[in-house]
């Protein structure tokens, strides 16, 4: 039997009552050490975000994690889950220090509002028989 | 049952992949070791960077020029084509994979009938390998900015007037099977469709121009000869640690989205992605984020954009060969699937749902309607005959199966000094990795830095146990367990981590292993040397463990 996840923490996160913070770092501990055959994983719910908007994950230190740049999705709705693959050596000290960008071109890069990313998830994942 | 952890996938996969080794921390592999094809497909389709991909090309752009002049009420025209896409294809759903592979399949078939090579295969665009436009796609009509398009795409008052009156008659005799899914895709009125192409939304009157599917001619493509390359995100999402996390997943479906091969399981293949939507790794990273980086999403903001940006992509004749490769890395995971014993499709009623959802809108290499097909006709690459040449991620195929699952050992870390590693290993632990040949293998993981801009030497041998004089081993040696090789320097603003972390299998036939004796534990000595002569000095190790996969 698989265990999907065998952690899962769920961050409020961003700027209150949907303003935007300039930038802003979170940071997620593990709920336990990386062990063997463990793997960690980011999931981002993204709402409505304009045509053209990208979401940018870095860890504090600027390291790319991924870029959400969402494809197909009608105007209006929101833009679904996605998620990432945390490579294990951008864990430190049981913990990863993540920066969300909302990233277009002609503006400044700022955090996203809570409309526009609605959770972030740090998930660890384990198979065992 | 007995699987292989995704963690063990990926370091295992990754170890294959470079060879001998694989930093687990870049994004840069090194190249793909020689695969042979599988020789049963009538088609290949091959890497457009190799000369067979080169010839296709140029039967590519005979058979694109073909379409361009056909008129727009045959169902093979050119934009009537990429209007099957903006009508029909899924997204953000578990039909992502077979819709796309039906759409590319017939559009092969119609550019080998047009284009007068009959044995025309879509060649794939490996952006792992080549983050960058293959630059055939920059000639003549392969680019969508090409003076060809400007009868049609010169403006959008001229592409309406030669496409929008043949298309509505076209709305017109669609069956009600068709405007059933049409009404599910959020069309219940031609007017609805076309507003997607102006960019038009009813809720705001106005026109939002990052929604227009239409693109003018010189602004079709973004990306272009003197701006080849994907940018520094989408190389990054491109790259083999996400693609080999896309390919992890050994589920087709799975309500958990790292454990899914595909996106979200939905009504409809026209159900529209929605905050609800999951989307998998392989749908979500590399395609998206190839689309939008070649239809211009940042430096365009807020648009309009190049087509491969919105729903009319497919009139950039890239987008068949972004498809071919995502296609090829659905094909290699079903294969890898096959390899370990593993199911590639659901079961029961979740196959069901899946295999019997109708797709009603192809278009057959003679021009003719496809008919009501279903996605499960396209479940496997025999549909089209024609299979792949390798590409990235085809060695994992080289791994073996989902073997028993080695008890999980704790890493044993070893010190370093001197510039070489020495850890002590337990000897039951070596007994069982050299008696059962089921077992996982015991793997050194080897941390160094990547060498800097000035330093000659890219490849390193891994020694263990090699006497102090010996530095130069033979792939034969009993001292050699493998080779590191780096992917070119560190590029310039990809922030790449300068320490990097191997995976190198231990072989069984390391002089180490064999006379172990009553010892309870047998130390490895791990040193690395330059490879095959190259010269120059070895970067300084960083950290040795030993672990079972």
């Amino acid at each position: 039997m698989r265990l999907p996840a065998v952690a899962c923490l769920l961050f409020a996160l961003m700027a209150q009552n949907g303003h935007a913070a300039a930038e802003q770092v979170i940071t997620l501990p593990l709920p336990h050490a990386l062990q063997v055959g463990d793997t960690a994983w980011i999931q981002v719910q993204v709402g409505v975000i304009g045509p053209g908007q990208e979401i940018e994950l870095t860890t504090a230190s600027g390291r790319e994690l991924g870029v959400i740049s969402p494809y197909g999705v009608r105007l209006g709705q929101a833009s679904g889950i996605y998620t990432l693959p945390v490579p294990a050596d951008a864990i430190r000290d049981d913990r990863i220090a993540l920066r969300l960008t909302i990233t277009q071109a002609g503006t400044a890069a700022r955090a996203p509002t809570m409309q526009e990313v609605r959770s972030v998830k740090l998930i660890l994942n384990r198979d065992s028989h | 049952m007995v699987r292989f952890t995704r963690r063990e996938f990926l370091v295992t996969a990754a170890s294959a992949l470079g060879a001998a080794a694989f930093p687990l921390t870049s994004s840069w592999a090194s190249p793909v070791p020689p695969v042979k094809p599988r020789p049963t497909a009538k088609y290949t389709r091959h890497n457009v960077a190799s000369p067979e991909g080169q010839k296709m090309l140029a039967s590519y752009a005979k058979g694109v020029e073909a379409m361009l002049k056909l008129p727009a009420d045959h169902p093979q025209n050119w934009f009537r084509n990429a209007f099957v896409h903006l009508m029909d294809c899924p997204h953000g759903n578990w039909w992502f994979y077979a819709w796309h592979r039906g759409y590319v399949g017939y559009f092969e078939q119609t550019i080998r009938a047009l284009s007068g090579n009959d044995q025309f295969a879509m060649p794939y665009w490996d952006w792992t390998q080549h983050p960058e436009i293959p630059s055939g796609m920059f000639d003549g009509v392969l680019s969508p900015t090409d003076h060809a398009y400007e009868p049609y795409t010169g403006n959008l008052a001229v592409f309406s007037s030669f496409i929008k009156p043949t298309l509505s008659g076209y709305w017109d005799r669609l069956s009600p099977a068709q405007r059933t899914q049409l009404d599910a895709r959020g069309y219940p009125t031609f007017d609805d469709l076309w507003n997607d192409v102006t960019g038009y939304s009813v809720a705001v009157k106005a026109g939002i121009s990052g929604n227009e599917s239409f693109a003018t001619t010189c602004a079709a493509r973004y990306l272009s000869r003197s701006n080849p390359k994907l940018d520094p995100k989408t190389t990054y999402d491109v790259s083999p640690f996400v693609v080999l996390s896309g390919l992890a997943p050994i589920d087709f479906y799975n309500d958990e989205t790292l454990q899914s091969f595909s996106s979200s399981k939905t009504p409809s293949h026209n159900t529209p992605p929605s905050g609800a939507t999951k989307f998998c790794i392989i749908e979500g990273f590399p395609h998206n984020k190839v689309h939008n980086c070649i239809g211009g999403v940042g430096p365009l903001d807020p648009g309009p954009y190049g087509n491969m940006t919105n729903f009319l992509s497919p009139i950039d004749p890239i987008f068949f060969l972004h498809h071919a490769n995502i296609d090829r890395l659905w094909d290699l995971w079903t294969r890898k699937q096959k390899h370990w014993n593993l199911p590639y499709l659901p079961t029961g009623k979740d196959l069901e749902d899946l295999a019997n959802e109708p797709f009603l809108f192809y278009v057959d290499g003679k021009g003719n309607p496809v008919g009501p097909s279903k996605a499960g006709d396209y479940f496997n690459t025999e549909a089209f005959d024609y299979d792949y040449t390798p590409g990235f991620g085809e060695a994992m195929l080289q791994l073996r199966g989902p073997l028993l699952k080695a008890a999980q050992v704790e890493p044993l870390r070893g010190t370093v000094s001197a510039n070489a590693g020495s850890v002590s290993v337990p000897s039951d632990l070596i007994q069982s990795h050299l008696a059962n040949m089921q077992q996982k293998p015991l793997v050194a993981e080897v941390t160094l830095p990547r060498p800097d801009g000035v330093a000659t030497a890219r490849e390193f041998d891994v020694l263990v146990n090699a006497p102090e004089g010996v530095t130069q081993v033979s792939a034969d040696s009993p001292y050699y367990a493998g080779t590191i090789a780096f992917f070119g320097p560190i590029m310039a603003g990809m922030k790449m981590s300068t320490e990097t972390t191997f995976a190198i299998p231990l072989p069984k036939t390391l002089r180490a292993f064999s006379g172990l004796g009553a010892a309870k534990a047998t130390t490895l000595n791990i040193r690395v040397v330059p490879s095959g002569g190259q010269g120059g000095t070895a970067p300084t190790l960083q950290a040795i463990s030993i672990k079972a996969l």
